[in-house]
Protein backbone atom coordinates (compact mmCIF):
# COMPACT_ATOMS: atom_id res chain seq x y z
CA UNK A 1 0.00 0.00 0.00
CA UNK A 2 1.67 3.38 -0.82
CA UNK A 3 -0.60 5.60 1.07
CA UNK A 4 -2.61 4.58 3.81
CA UNK A 5 -5.65 6.79 3.50
CA UNK A 6 -7.79 6.21 6.42
CA UNK A 7 -4.89 7.26 8.74
CA UNK A 8 -3.72 10.37 5.95
CA UNK A 9 -7.66 11.76 6.18
CA UNK A 10 -8.41 11.55 10.18
CA UNK A 11 -5.00 13.61 10.22
CA UNK A 12 -5.78 16.23 7.80
CA UNK A 13 -9.87 16.66 9.60
CA UNK A 14 -8.05 17.07 12.81
CA UNK A 15 -4.82 18.90 12.71
CA UNK A 16 -6.04 22.61 12.59
CA UNK A 17 -7.37 21.79 16.46
CA UNK A 18 -4.20 21.11 17.42
CA UNK A 19 -2.35 24.27 15.89
CA UNK A 20 -1.55 27.28 18.02
CA UNK A 21 0.52 30.26 16.19
CA UNK A 22 0.67 32.42 18.77
CA UNK A 23 2.06 30.17 21.15
CA UNK A 24 4.50 28.66 18.91
CA UNK A 25 5.66 31.91 17.60
CA UNK A 26 6.24 32.73 21.61
CA UNK A 27 7.89 29.67 22.49
CA UNK A 28 9.65 29.97 19.65
CA UNK A 29 11.44 32.98 20.44
CA UNK A 30 11.84 32.13 23.79
CA UNK A 31 13.77 28.78 22.93
CA UNK A 32 16.57 31.57 21.60
CA UNK A 33 15.99 33.50 24.51
CA UNK A 34 17.11 30.75 27.42
CA UNK A 35 19.63 29.26 25.40
CA UNK A 36 22.30 31.30 25.85
CA UNK A 37 21.98 32.35 29.76
CA UNK A 38 20.89 29.29 30.68
CA UNK A 39 23.95 27.63 29.30
CA UNK A 40 26.03 30.55 30.65
CA UNK A 41 25.06 29.97 34.00
CA UNK A 42 26.00 26.06 33.67
CA UNK A 43 29.21 26.28 31.77
CA UNK A 44 30.42 29.90 33.27
CA UNK A 45 30.00 29.30 36.13
CA UNK A 46 29.01 25.97 37.64
CA UNK A 47 31.15 23.86 35.68
CA UNK A 48 34.21 25.73 36.62
CA UNK A 49 33.41 25.36 40.16
CA UNK A 50 33.27 21.53 39.39
CA UNK A 51 36.91 21.48 37.73
CA UNK A 52 37.98 22.58 41.42
CA UNK A 53 35.84 20.88 43.81
CA UNK A 54 36.46 17.90 45.61
CA UNK A 55 34.01 15.85 44.30
CA UNK A 56 33.41 11.50 43.46
CA UNK A 57 33.15 10.96 39.78
CA UNK A 58 29.57 9.53 40.51
CA UNK A 59 28.86 13.13 41.81
CA UNK A 60 30.73 15.28 38.68
CA UNK A 61 28.19 12.19 36.63
CA UNK A 62 25.60 13.42 38.40
CA UNK A 63 26.12 16.85 37.89
CA UNK A 64 26.86 16.52 34.63
CA UNK A 65 23.91 14.76 33.39
CA UNK A 66 21.45 16.78 35.49
CA UNK A 67 23.39 20.65 33.38
CA UNK A 68 22.63 18.55 30.34
CA UNK A 69 19.00 17.73 31.37
CA UNK A 70 18.51 21.19 32.25
CA UNK A 71 20.02 22.70 28.86
CA UNK A 72 18.08 20.53 26.98
CA UNK A 73 15.12 21.52 28.66
CA UNK A 74 15.78 25.53 27.79
CA UNK A 75 16.39 24.24 23.84
CA UNK A 76 13.14 22.64 23.78
CA UNK A 77 10.20 23.49 21.97
CA UNK A 78 7.72 22.56 24.81
CA UNK A 79 8.74 24.77 27.29
CA UNK A 80 6.39 23.45 29.86
CA UNK A 81 9.09 22.05 32.37
CA UNK A 82 10.86 23.91 34.92
CA UNK A 83 14.33 25.44 33.63
CA UNK A 84 16.28 25.43 36.56
CA UNK A 85 18.62 27.76 35.41
CA UNK A 86 16.38 29.94 33.70
CA UNK A 87 15.56 31.65 37.40
CA UNK A 88 19.16 31.47 38.29
CA UNK A 89 20.09 33.40 35.25
CA UNK A 90 17.55 36.01 35.81
CA UNK A 91 18.14 36.58 39.58
CA UNK A 92 21.96 35.97 39.63
CA UNK A 93 22.52 37.50 35.93
CA UNK A 94 19.69 40.09 36.11
CA UNK A 95 18.51 38.71 32.37
CA UNK A 96 15.43 40.29 32.11
CA UNK A 97 14.39 39.41 29.24
CA UNK A 98 13.47 36.08 30.51
CA UNK A 99 11.46 37.38 33.16
CA UNK A 100 8.73 35.93 31.99
CA UNK A 101 10.25 32.34 31.96
CA UNK A 102 11.61 33.06 35.70
CA UNK A 103 8.34 33.99 37.23
CA UNK A 104 6.60 30.76 35.60
CA UNK A 105 8.79 28.21 36.77
CA UNK A 106 9.49 29.84 40.09
CA UNK A 107 5.84 29.22 40.75
CA UNK A 108 6.43 25.81 39.20
CA UNK A 109 8.93 25.05 41.90
CA UNK A 110 7.70 27.22 44.53
CA UNK A 111 9.93 29.37 44.82
CA UNK A 112 9.79 33.50 46.34
CA UNK A 113 11.62 35.30 43.58
CA UNK A 114 11.44 38.35 45.24
CA UNK A 115 12.85 37.14 47.92
CA UNK A 116 15.47 35.43 46.23
CA UNK A 117 16.86 38.76 44.42
CA UNK A 118 16.87 40.99 47.35
CA UNK A 119 18.77 37.64 49.17
CA UNK A 120 21.14 37.51 46.81
CA UNK A 121 21.76 41.04 45.95
CA UNK A 122 24.95 42.29 48.04
CA UNK A 123 26.53 39.19 46.39
CA UNK A 124 29.05 38.71 44.07
CA UNK A 125 28.01 37.60 40.44
CA UNK A 126 29.67 33.62 41.23
CA UNK A 127 28.01 33.41 44.64
CA UNK A 128 24.84 34.45 43.27
CA UNK A 129 24.85 31.51 41.20
CA UNK A 130 25.93 29.21 43.03
CA UNK A 131 23.35 30.65 45.89
CA UNK A 132 20.47 30.85 43.25
CA UNK A 133 21.31 27.32 42.04
CA UNK A 134 21.09 25.47 45.98
CA UNK A 135 17.67 27.44 46.15
CA UNK A 136 15.85 26.54 42.98
CA UNK A 137 17.13 22.68 43.52
CA UNK A 138 15.91 22.41 46.99
CA UNK A 139 13.35 19.79 46.82
CA UNK A 140 16.30 17.80 44.92
CA UNK A 141 18.42 17.01 47.41
CA UNK A 142 20.73 14.94 45.17
CA UNK A 143 21.86 17.65 43.80
CA UNK A 144 21.72 20.05 46.48
CA UNK A 145 24.54 17.57 48.12
CA UNK A 146 26.62 18.46 45.59
CA UNK A 147 26.21 21.98 45.13
CA UNK A 148 27.50 22.90 48.53
CA UNK A 149 30.43 20.84 47.94
CA UNK A 150 31.26 23.20 45.43
CA UNK A 151 33.29 27.10 45.72
CA UNK A 152 31.95 30.26 43.93
CA UNK A 153 35.17 30.73 41.30
CA UNK A 154 35.65 33.54 38.82
CA UNK A 155 33.61 33.11 35.48
CA UNK A 156 35.25 31.37 32.77
CA UNK A 157 34.26 32.75 29.16
CA UNK A 158 34.40 29.54 27.53
CA UNK A 159 34.04 30.72 23.88
CA UNK A 160 36.53 33.90 24.51
CA UNK A 161 38.89 31.54 25.86
CA UNK A 162 38.95 29.24 22.93
CA UNK A 163 39.13 31.96 20.38
CA UNK A 164 41.78 33.87 21.37
CA UNK A 165 44.26 30.78 21.58
CA UNK A 166 48.22 31.01 22.51
CA UNK A 167 50.44 30.91 19.80
CA UNK A 168 52.49 28.31 20.66
CA UNK A 169 49.33 25.95 20.21
CA UNK A 170 49.20 27.71 16.58
CA UNK A 171 52.78 26.56 15.81
CA UNK A 172 52.64 23.28 17.47
CA UNK A 173 49.41 22.76 15.06
CA UNK A 174 51.51 24.07 12.22
CA UNK A 175 54.39 22.09 13.06
CA UNK A 176 51.39 18.61 13.17
CA UNK A 177 50.38 20.12 9.56
CA UNK A 178 53.34 20.09 8.46
CA UNK A 179 54.25 16.40 9.21
CA UNK A 180 50.74 15.19 7.86
CA UNK A 181 51.46 16.97 4.51
CA UNK A 182 55.05 15.08 4.47
CA UNK A 183 52.98 11.89 4.83
CA UNK A 184 49.91 12.84 2.62
CA UNK A 185 52.00 13.79 -0.16
CA UNK A 186 55.61 12.52 -0.27
CA UNK A 187 55.62 9.62 2.16
CA UNK A 188 55.50 5.83 1.68
CA UNK A 189 52.15 4.31 0.75
CA UNK A 190 51.93 2.61 4.53
CA UNK A 191 52.15 6.22 5.60
CA UNK A 192 48.89 6.82 4.69
CA UNK A 193 47.56 4.32 7.61
CA UNK A 194 49.52 5.92 10.50
CA UNK A 195 48.21 9.58 9.93
CA UNK B 1 27.41 32.53 -16.16
CA UNK B 2 28.71 36.12 -15.90
CA UNK B 3 25.86 37.42 -13.42
CA UNK B 4 24.97 36.32 -10.00
CA UNK B 5 21.76 34.45 -9.16
CA UNK B 6 20.91 37.21 -6.35
CA UNK B 7 20.82 40.47 -5.73
CA UNK B 8 20.61 43.07 -2.62
CA UNK B 9 18.09 44.70 -1.39
CA UNK B 10 18.07 46.98 1.25
CA UNK B 11 15.46 46.75 3.65
CA UNK B 12 14.53 48.70 7.10
CA UNK B 13 15.78 47.02 10.61
CA UNK B 14 14.36 47.21 13.69
CA UNK B 15 15.32 46.02 17.69
CA UNK B 16 13.28 44.08 19.81
CA UNK B 17 13.21 45.95 23.21
CA UNK B 18 11.86 44.67 26.46
CA UNK B 19 9.81 47.65 28.36
CA UNK B 20 8.86 46.40 31.45
CA UNK B 21 6.31 43.70 31.37
CA UNK B 22 5.73 44.40 27.72
CA UNK B 23 7.74 43.33 24.42
CA UNK B 24 8.11 46.59 21.60
CA UNK B 25 9.57 46.96 18.34
CA UNK B 26 11.49 50.26 17.73
CA UNK B 27 12.51 50.89 14.17
CA UNK B 28 16.68 51.55 14.21
CA UNK B 29 19.28 52.99 11.93
CA UNK B 30 23.16 52.21 11.76
CA UNK B 31 23.62 55.09 14.68
CA UNK B 32 21.45 52.36 16.87
CA UNK B 33 24.33 49.72 16.97
CA UNK B 34 27.83 49.55 18.77
CA UNK B 35 29.16 47.77 15.70
CA UNK B 36 27.84 49.25 12.77
CA UNK B 37 28.66 46.42 10.23
CA UNK B 38 26.50 44.03 11.81
CA UNK B 39 24.12 46.57 11.18
CA UNK B 40 25.01 46.97 7.41
CA UNK B 41 24.67 43.00 6.91
CA UNK B 42 21.12 42.57 8.08
CA UNK B 43 20.12 45.97 6.01
CA UNK B 44 21.00 44.31 2.94
CA UNK B 45 19.15 40.70 2.02
CA UNK B 46 20.24 38.59 -0.43
CA UNK B 47 16.91 38.06 -2.75
CA UNK B 48 16.08 36.33 -6.09
CA UNK B 49 12.37 36.86 -7.26
CA UNK B 50 10.88 38.30 -4.12
CA UNK B 51 13.49 40.56 -3.85
CA UNK B 52 11.86 43.50 -5.16
CA UNK B 53 8.28 42.70 -3.20
CA UNK B 54 10.41 42.58 0.41
CA UNK B 55 11.81 45.76 -0.31
CA UNK B 56 8.43 47.96 -1.48
CA UNK B 57 7.06 46.19 1.85
CA UNK B 58 10.33 47.23 3.91
CA UNK B 59 9.64 51.05 2.38
CA UNK B 60 6.13 50.65 3.38
CA UNK B 61 7.06 49.69 7.36
CA UNK B 62 5.46 46.12 6.50
CA UNK B 63 8.77 44.21 6.68
CA UNK B 64 11.88 44.76 9.01
CA UNK B 65 15.07 42.82 9.37
CA UNK B 66 16.35 42.56 12.96
CA UNK B 67 19.82 42.69 13.61
CA UNK B 68 21.96 40.28 16.10
CA UNK B 69 23.83 43.21 17.11
CA UNK B 70 23.98 44.93 20.72
CA UNK B 71 22.32 47.86 20.87
CA UNK B 72 24.16 51.42 21.83
CA UNK B 73 21.22 52.10 24.24
CA UNK B 74 18.13 50.68 25.45
CA UNK B 75 16.30 53.17 26.51
CA UNK B 76 14.00 53.45 23.99
CA UNK B 77 10.12 54.73 25.04
CA UNK B 78 8.15 54.66 21.95
CA UNK B 79 7.72 51.29 19.38
CA UNK B 80 5.24 48.98 18.14
CA UNK B 81 3.86 46.18 20.02
CA UNK B 82 5.47 42.49 19.23
CA UNK B 83 2.27 41.56 18.81
CA UNK B 84 1.79 43.51 15.59
CA UNK B 85 4.20 41.60 14.24
CA UNK B 86 4.73 37.85 12.45
CA UNK B 87 7.94 36.90 13.63
CA UNK B 88 7.97 33.32 11.95
CA UNK B 89 6.57 33.33 8.31
CA UNK B 90 9.89 34.85 6.91
CA UNK B 91 12.40 34.62 9.41
CA UNK B 92 14.71 31.74 9.28
CA UNK B 93 13.24 29.00 11.85
CA UNK B 94 16.57 28.65 13.42
CA UNK B 95 16.40 32.62 14.11
CA UNK B 96 12.52 32.86 14.54
CA UNK B 97 12.03 36.73 14.99
CA UNK B 98 15.10 37.79 13.02
CA UNK B 99 12.78 38.96 9.74
CA UNK B 100 9.23 40.65 10.70
CA UNK B 101 6.37 41.37 8.59
CA UNK B 102 3.53 43.50 10.03
CA UNK B 103 0.19 41.37 10.77
CA UNK B 104 -3.11 41.78 12.27
CA UNK B 105 -3.19 37.68 12.30
CA UNK B 106 -1.28 35.40 13.52
CA UNK B 107 0.34 35.17 10.01
CA UNK B 108 1.54 37.79 7.68
CA UNK B 109 -0.01 38.22 4.58
CA UNK B 110 2.71 36.94 2.58
CA UNK B 111 2.58 34.14 4.01
CA UNK B 112 -1.04 33.68 3.56
CA UNK B 113 -0.65 34.56 0.24
CA UNK B 114 1.75 31.85 -0.44
CA UNK B 115 0.10 28.96 1.32
CA UNK B 116 -4.02 30.43 1.96
CA UNK B 117 -4.43 27.40 4.53
CA UNK B 118 -1.59 29.21 6.52
CA UNK B 119 -3.97 29.83 9.48
CA UNK B 120 -4.32 26.19 9.99
CA UNK B 121 -1.09 25.62 9.47
CA UNK B 122 1.55 24.54 12.23
CA UNK B 123 3.12 27.64 12.86
CA UNK B 124 6.71 26.47 12.56
CA UNK B 125 5.83 25.31 8.72
CA UNK B 126 5.79 28.58 6.76
CA UNK B 127 7.39 30.11 3.53
CA UNK B 128 10.89 31.17 5.66
CA UNK B 129 13.33 31.80 3.79
CA UNK B 130 12.68 30.58 0.61
CA UNK B 131 11.25 34.03 0.01
CA UNK B 132 14.33 35.61 -0.40
CA UNK B 133 16.06 32.51 -1.74
CA UNK B 134 13.29 31.38 -4.64
CA UNK B 135 15.66 32.75 -8.02
CA UNK B 136 14.18 34.32 -10.75
CA UNK B 137 12.86 31.09 -12.58
CA UNK B 138 11.68 31.52 -16.88
CA UNK B 139 9.11 28.65 -17.24
CA UNK B 140 7.93 26.73 -20.11
CA UNK B 141 4.83 27.88 -22.04
CA UNK B 142 3.27 24.35 -20.64
CA UNK B 143 4.15 25.04 -17.07
CA UNK B 144 3.06 28.90 -17.08
CA UNK B 145 -0.20 27.59 -18.54
CA UNK B 146 -0.99 25.51 -15.85
CA UNK B 147 -0.01 27.46 -12.88
CA UNK B 148 -2.28 30.08 -14.38
CA UNK B 149 -4.95 27.04 -15.33
CA UNK B 150 -4.54 26.07 -12.13
CA UNK B 151 -4.00 29.11 -9.41
CA UNK B 152 -6.20 29.53 -6.69
CA UNK B 153 -8.37 32.28 -6.62
CA UNK B 154 -8.40 34.20 -3.21
CA UNK B 155 -10.40 37.35 -1.77
CA UNK B 156 -7.96 39.32 -1.24
CA UNK B 157 -5.56 39.37 -3.43
CA UNK B 158 -7.10 37.55 -6.27
CA UNK B 159 -4.71 34.88 -7.06
CA UNK B 160 -1.99 32.75 -4.87
CA UNK B 161 1.60 33.73 -4.67
CA UNK B 162 3.58 32.45 -7.76
CA UNK B 163 5.42 29.39 -7.67
CA UNK B 164 6.19 26.73 -9.91
CA UNK B 165 3.46 24.09 -10.52
CA UNK B 166 4.21 20.78 -11.05
CA UNK B 167 2.26 17.54 -11.17
CA UNK B 168 2.62 15.99 -7.52
CA UNK B 169 2.31 12.33 -6.63
CA UNK B 170 2.41 11.76 -2.64
CA UNK B 171 3.12 8.49 -1.11
CA UNK B 172 3.73 7.30 2.30
CA UNK B 173 7.53 7.04 3.73
CA UNK B 174 7.95 3.25 4.07
CA UNK B 175 9.32 -0.08 2.46
CA UNK B 176 6.32 0.55 -0.36
CA UNK B 177 7.71 3.46 -1.65
CA UNK B 178 11.82 2.52 -1.13
CA UNK B 179 10.92 -0.71 -3.80
CA UNK B 180 8.66 1.91 -5.95
CA UNK B 181 12.01 4.53 -5.90
CA UNK B 182 13.84 1.53 -6.81
CA UNK B 183 12.02 0.33 -9.40
CA UNK B 184 11.97 3.72 -11.06
CA UNK B 185 15.65 4.98 -10.62
CA UNK B 186 17.55 1.61 -10.74
CA UNK B 187 19.03 2.66 -7.07
CA UNK B 188 18.23 1.89 -3.38
CA UNK B 189 16.76 5.27 -2.34
CA UNK B 190 14.71 5.97 -0.03
CA UNK B 191 11.83 8.70 1.18
CA UNK B 192 13.11 8.43 5.33
CA UNK B 193 15.38 11.87 4.75
CA UNK B 194 12.52 13.77 2.74
CA UNK B 195 13.79 13.74 -0.74
CA UNK B 196 12.15 14.72 -3.65
CA UNK B 197 12.39 12.99 -6.88
CA UNK B 198 11.41 15.04 -10.26
CA UNK B 199 10.83 14.09 -13.46
CA UNK B 200 13.94 15.30 -15.88
CA UNK B 201 11.31 16.87 -18.32
CA UNK B 202 10.01 18.77 -15.93
CA UNK B 203 12.88 20.15 -14.82
CA UNK B 204 14.37 20.92 -17.96
CA UNK B 205 10.93 23.30 -18.43
CA UNK B 206 12.51 25.53 -15.41
CA UNK B 207 15.57 27.83 -16.42
CA UNK B 208 17.04 29.89 -13.60
CA UNK B 209 17.56 33.64 -14.92
CA UNK B 210 20.97 35.65 -13.55
CA UNK B 211 21.07 39.17 -13.00
CA UNK B 212 22.02 39.42 -16.61
CA UNK B 213 19.39 37.86 -18.09
CA UNK B 214 21.25 34.43 -18.56
CA UNK B 215 19.57 31.37 -18.47
CA UNK B 216 20.86 29.09 -16.04
CA UNK B 217 19.34 25.01 -16.26
CA UNK B 218 18.89 24.00 -12.74
CA UNK B 219 21.58 21.88 -10.92
CA UNK B 220 21.66 17.71 -10.96
CA UNK B 221 21.25 18.46 -6.94
CA UNK B 222 18.56 20.95 -5.50
CA UNK B 223 16.77 22.19 -2.85
CA UNK B 224 12.83 23.06 -3.20
CA UNK B 225 10.01 23.43 -0.70
CA UNK B 226 5.89 22.86 -1.52
CA UNK B 227 3.90 25.06 0.52
CA UNK B 228 4.43 25.08 4.39
CA UNK B 229 7.75 23.88 4.50
CA UNK B 230 7.42 20.73 2.72
CA UNK B 231 11.23 20.80 1.71
CA UNK B 232 13.57 18.15 0.46
CA UNK B 233 16.73 18.20 -1.98
CA UNK B 234 15.66 16.04 -4.72
CA UNK B 235 17.27 12.88 -4.46
CA UNK B 236 16.63 11.42 -8.26
CA UNK B 237 15.33 12.35 -11.91
CA UNK B 238 13.13 9.72 -13.74
CA UNK B 239 11.95 10.25 -17.31
CA UNK B 240 7.98 11.36 -17.19
CA UNK B 241 6.78 8.71 -19.92
CA UNK B 242 7.67 6.45 -17.23
CA UNK B 243 5.77 7.09 -14.40
CA UNK B 244 1.98 8.32 -15.32
CA UNK B 245 -0.97 9.02 -12.92
CA UNK B 246 -4.74 8.47 -13.38
CA UNK B 247 -7.39 10.82 -12.43
CA UNK B 248 -10.92 10.09 -13.33
CA UNK B 249 -10.65 10.25 -17.23
CA UNK B 250 -7.49 11.98 -17.34
CA UNK B 251 -4.01 10.44 -17.36
CA UNK B 252 -0.85 13.00 -16.82
CA UNK B 253 2.59 12.12 -16.09
CA UNK B 254 4.22 12.61 -13.03
CA UNK B 255 6.26 15.57 -12.22
CA UNK B 256 7.17 15.30 -8.81
CA UNK B 257 7.33 12.66 -6.07
CA UNK B 258 7.33 13.06 -2.76
CA UNK B 259 6.05 12.06 0.94
CA UNK B 260 2.44 12.87 2.57
CA UNK B 261 4.74 14.40 5.03
CA UNK B 262 4.57 12.04 8.13
CA UNK B 263 2.91 14.01 11.30
CA UNK B 264 3.51 17.54 10.25
CA UNK B 265 0.94 19.73 10.70
CA UNK B 266 0.98 20.99 7.01
CA UNK B 267 -1.65 18.34 5.40
CA UNK B 268 -4.26 20.89 4.48
CA UNK B 269 -1.13 23.55 3.01
CA UNK B 270 0.21 20.62 0.68
CA UNK B 271 -2.71 17.63 0.05
CA UNK B 272 -5.79 19.74 0.14
CA UNK B 273 -4.21 22.89 -1.69
CA UNK B 274 -2.82 20.79 -4.52
CA UNK B 275 -6.08 18.83 -4.60
CA UNK B 276 -7.69 21.99 -5.40
CA UNK B 277 -5.42 23.10 -7.95
CA UNK B 278 -5.54 19.88 -9.94
CA UNK B 279 -9.56 19.91 -9.34
CA UNK B 280 -9.03 23.68 -11.16
CA UNK B 281 -7.03 22.42 -13.57
CA UNK B 282 -9.34 19.55 -14.35
CA UNK B 283 -11.81 21.97 -15.05
CA UNK B 284 -13.85 21.70 -11.66
CA UNK B 285 -15.24 24.91 -10.24
CA UNK B 286 -13.36 25.46 -7.05
CA UNK B 287 -14.64 28.16 -4.34
CA UNK B 288 -12.52 31.19 -3.62
CA UNK B 289 -10.59 31.07 -0.64
CA UNK B 290 -10.85 33.96 2.20
CA UNK B 291 -7.41 33.09 4.06
CA UNK B 292 -8.82 34.79 7.25
CA UNK B 293 -11.51 33.04 7.90
CA UNK B 294 -10.77 30.11 9.62
CA UNK B 295 -13.79 28.23 9.57
CA UNK B 296 -14.19 28.63 5.57
CA UNK B 297 -10.27 27.19 5.24
CA UNK B 298 -11.91 24.40 7.92
CA UNK B 299 -15.03 23.44 5.97
CA UNK B 300 -12.41 23.25 2.74
CA UNK B 301 -11.15 20.36 4.02
CA UNK B 302 -14.03 18.11 3.73
CA UNK B 303 -15.69 19.80 0.95
CA UNK B 304 -12.77 19.16 -1.42
CA UNK B 305 -11.03 15.79 0.47
CA UNK B 306 -7.82 14.72 -0.75
CA UNK B 307 -7.69 13.90 -4.11
CA UNK B 308 -6.89 9.86 -4.95
CA UNK B 309 -5.41 8.98 -8.36
CA UNK B 310 -3.84 5.67 -9.68
CA UNK B 311 -0.44 5.18 -10.13
CA UNK B 312 0.91 3.62 -13.23
CA UNK B 313 4.86 2.66 -13.93
CA UNK B 314 6.17 1.66 -16.92
CA UNK B 315 2.46 0.52 -17.65
CA UNK B 316 1.53 -1.27 -15.54
CA UNK B 317 -0.62 -0.12 -12.41
CA UNK B 318 0.71 -0.43 -8.67
CA UNK B 319 -1.12 1.49 -6.46
CA UNK B 320 -3.13 4.30 -4.92
CA UNK B 321 -2.08 7.17 -4.40
CA UNK B 322 -2.51 10.92 -3.52
CA UNK B 323 -2.05 13.55 -6.04
CA UNK B 324 -2.34 17.27 -6.84
CA UNK B 325 -0.20 20.49 -8.59
CA UNK B 326 1.92 21.63 -5.98
CA UNK B 327 3.47 24.69 -5.98
CA UNK B 328 7.24 24.87 -5.48
CA UNK B 329 10.26 27.26 -4.04
CA UNK B 330 13.78 26.55 -4.87
CA UNK B 331 16.27 27.30 -2.93
CA UNK B 332 19.83 27.40 -5.09
CA UNK B 333 22.20 29.45 -2.21
CA UNK B 334 24.13 26.36 -1.53
CA UNK B 335 25.86 23.55 -3.61
CA UNK B 336 23.51 20.40 -3.00
CA UNK B 337 26.00 17.94 -4.50
CA UNK B 338 27.59 15.63 -2.49
CA UNK B 339 31.19 16.77 -1.35
CA UNK B 340 34.52 14.91 0.22
CA UNK B 341 36.46 17.41 1.07
CA UNK B 342 38.95 14.16 2.06
CA UNK B 343 39.17 11.41 2.68
CA UNK B 344 39.43 10.47 6.40
CA UNK B 345 41.11 7.18 6.18
CA UNK B 346 42.95 8.41 9.73
CA UNK B 347 39.39 7.37 11.30
CA UNK B 348 40.30 3.72 13.26
CA UNK B 349 36.70 2.76 11.71
CA UNK B 350 37.39 3.37 8.59
CA UNK B 351 40.61 1.57 8.85
CA UNK B 352 38.96 -1.56 10.14
CA UNK B 353 36.15 -1.31 7.49
CA UNK B 354 38.86 -1.22 4.38
CA UNK B 355 40.68 -3.81 6.25
CA UNK B 356 37.62 -6.19 6.73
CA UNK B 357 36.77 -5.48 3.22
CA UNK B 358 39.86 -5.64 1.67
CA UNK B 359 39.43 -2.67 -0.12
CA UNK B 360 42.56 -1.24 -1.52
CA UNK B 361 41.90 2.45 -1.47
CA UNK B 362 44.79 3.71 -1.80
CA UNK B 363 45.65 2.25 -5.45
CA UNK B 364 42.61 4.40 -6.30
CA UNK B 365 44.66 7.75 -6.10
CA UNK B 366 47.08 8.40 -8.89
CA UNK B 367 50.60 8.57 -7.78
CA UNK B 368 52.52 11.97 -8.73
CA UNK B 369 55.96 14.10 -7.79
CA UNK B 370 54.58 16.45 -5.46
CA UNK B 371 58.38 17.13 -4.77
CA UNK B 372 57.72 20.68 -6.14
CA UNK B 373 54.97 21.51 -4.45
CA UNK B 374 56.62 20.62 -1.38
CA UNK B 375 59.20 22.44 -1.51
CA UNK B 376 57.13 25.48 -2.00
CA UNK B 377 54.75 24.86 0.84
CA UNK B 378 58.04 24.72 2.97
CA UNK B 379 59.03 28.18 1.66
CA UNK B 380 55.59 29.41 2.41
CA UNK B 381 55.68 27.43 6.01
CA UNK B 382 58.71 29.33 6.70
CA UNK B 383 57.34 33.06 6.06
CA UNK B 384 54.47 32.09 8.26
CA UNK B 385 56.73 30.56 10.80
CA UNK B 386 58.72 33.85 10.81
CA UNK B 387 55.53 35.84 11.32
CA UNK B 388 54.68 33.60 13.56
CA UNK B 389 57.69 34.34 15.95
CA UNK B 390 57.06 38.14 15.27
CA UNK B 391 53.33 38.28 16.59
CA UNK B 392 54.59 35.97 19.61
CA UNK B 393 57.72 38.56 20.29
CA UNK B 394 55.29 41.07 19.96
CA UNK B 395 52.70 39.73 22.36
CA UNK B 396 55.49 38.16 24.65
CA UNK B 397 54.38 34.62 24.16
CA UNK B 398 56.72 32.03 24.69
CA UNK B 399 56.90 29.63 21.91
CA UNK B 400 57.40 25.83 22.57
Amino acid sequence: MLVNFESLESQINGEHEEIKIRETARSLRGLKQLMGPVTCVWSDYILEAVKSAPLSLEERKTLVREMEADIRRAVKKDKSKAVYGAIVAFVALRQAEISGFADTYSKMLGIKLDRLIEFVEKMSPAERVLTSFLVVYHNRPEITEILKKLAPVDKANTFQRLSRRPVSLIVASLNASKIRFRKLLGGEVDAWWNL
Amino acid sequence: MLGGIYRQFKVKTAAIVNLGDKTIVVPTNEHDYLVPQSYRSSSRVMAGMFGPLVQNLSTKNMFFAVPNAELKSRSFSKGYDLDQFDGLSVSSINRPFSRLMASTKDKCSIERWCNPFALITDGTRNINTFLYQMPVVRLSQNLLKMFHKSKLELTNPKYELFGIPGVTVFIDKGEAADELLEKLLNVPLSFDGDGIVVSRQWKSQIKVLSTLNEEIPLPTVFKMQGAARSKGITIGEFEANRLLVKVGDSIMPVDVLMNTQGKRKNKAANLIASGMRLRKYLGESVERIDTVNVEQLIELKSKYPIVRGTLILDGNEIGEVVVGINKFYLDLTHDMNPKVAKPHISYVQAQQIFETLDFPLLERFEKRDVRPELSLHDEQLTVIDGLITKLALYRREELI
